[in-house]
């Protein structure tokens, strides 16, 4: 397999920046799940990698000086980094749009009221992962009893008004592959999922978004492992598609890990590859927005972003 | 051990049309018209060629579709059902010629 950068040769494409509109928070590791996908070996177990009031309060201070459109929260589990509230309170004064990435479970736990309350006040626009309508495939790839903890919490956010016509509250779900393979092409899948989940639960949602698992952290291991690495690797290359160059998600947004530092994309953050490939810098060293034409850092997992209708 | 099966063969189906070019243009194309969404979706066609591999018992077509199902979001369950359908038409068409057993047996017989 090609260097993904040879590839782009081969195409006659750079991967660079244009301008960046989101800022990606990476509150820390720790979840409630260990998801077998999880391209960050994320779990119970990765307590001290969680961002502290000081990074929290740093990281507002650069979305402040920089302006950012979006602002993305992600984790781990966000639910479960206490200042979250604090981030969602500070950010939502500064950018139009906040997402807060959720495994739901985590979201959903009974101990959460208060965030539900903050959420749907600041109009959060919440991302939740929700990997396959069947719940062996899901509860597979999630853990046992995640299915049935994700539809009540999708239950719960219909229930305060997410995912329904005329309140303003956007529920998207995201579909990963329950395995080494790709995923359902997304406008067949949203289409899918809407009516099983209206039909059998009852549910609502806005947006559906299929995203192929990234070769990398836990996946990767259990790639290796289950002897599916080089041919989903393979898979992977082959379904490079120049066109889905344009829209990957690293060329207008970049992300901050739990300790400060910047990265091109959460997957870039994940194999510790900094921000342009250059030296790792702390956002308290950052004056602004990365600059548009700036290099991004590339590596052999880029390929899950190019593949077929692309991550964007 | 050689076999007459190699699952790297797979990824060489299209050196089928080496010698007869033409023939092969036509097959690919009608294959790929075949599996598009139409009447039924993407995910259906794969389910019923999952179930129609298992029938002629080609081990390409196992391998490509029981990919293919779970790419277009089918789960075990489902496609376990599809392999049932299989069996059952497959058992069913033995089992239906048993009439023309008793047919003739009773022609025969006293």
């Amino acid at each position: 397999m090609d260097h993904f950068n040879k590839t782009l040769a081969a195409h006659d494409l750079q991967l660079t920046r244009r301008e960046t509109t989101t800022l990606q928070i990476n509150v820390g590791l720790l979840c409630n799940q260990t998801c077998r996908h999880c391209h960050l070996d994320a779990g119970p177990d990765r307590q001290q990698e969680n961002m502290n009031q000081k990074t929290a309060e740093a990281v507002v201070a650069y979305a402040q000086r920089s302006k950012f459109d979006t602002i993305d929260i992600t984790g781990g589990a966000p639910e479960l980094n206490p200042n979250l509230p604090y981030l969602i309170e500070s950010l939502s004064r500064i950018s139009s749009r906040i997402m807060l990435r959720s495994n739901l479970s985590a979201l959903n736990n009974g101990k959460n009221a208060r965030l539900m309350d903050l959420i749907s006040l600041h109009q959060v626009v919440i991302v939740a992962s929700f990997s396959s309508l069947d719940e062996s495939q899901a509860n597979g790839q999630r853990g046992d009893g995640v299915f049935q903890a994700s539809i009540k919490a999708l239950q719960k956010l219909n229930s305060i008004g997410y995912g329904q016509s005329g309140t303003g509250l956007e529920l998207n779900l995201v579909a990963n592959p329950t395995g080494a393979f790709l995923p359902v092409p997304q406008a067949q899948s949203e289409k899918r999922f809407r009516e099983v989940l209206h039909k059998k639960w009852g549910i609502e949602f806005n947006h559906l978004y299929s995203f192929a698992n990234v070769p990398i952290g836990r996946f990767r291991e259990w790639l290796k492992a289950s002897g599916n690495f080089d041919a989903y690797m393979k898979k992977l290359a082959n379904a490079f598609n120049p066109c889905a160059v344009d829209a990957v998600m690293c060329r207008a947004l970049v992300s901050v890990s739990w300790e400060g530092y910047l990265y091109d994309c959460d997957f870039n953050l994940a194999r510790s590859i900094p921000l342009g490939g250059c030296k790792r810098t702390h956002i308290l060293d950052m004056p602004g927005k990365p600059q548009p034409g700036n290099p991004i850092a590339t590596s052999d997992h880029c390929y899950t972003c190019t593949a077929g209708t692309g991550f964007t | 051990m050689e076999t007459y099966y190699n699952p790297a063969d797979l990824a060489r189906f299209e050196e089928i049309g080496k010698n007869a070019p033409d023939l092969a243009k036509k097959f690919f194309d009608y294959y790929a018209a075949v599996f598009a969404d139409g009447a039924l979706t993407e995910r259906e066609k794969s389910l019923i060629a999952l179930a129609v591999a298992h029938a002629v018992q080609c081990p390409y077509c196992i391998d490509a579709y029981t990919r293919a199902c779970l790419e277009k979001g089918s789960n075990l369950s489902e496609m376990t059902e599809a392999v049932h359908v299989a069996n059952a038409i497959r058992g069913g068409a033995s089992l239906v010629h048993g009439v023309q057993m008793r047919n003739i047996a009773e022609k025969i017989s006293f």
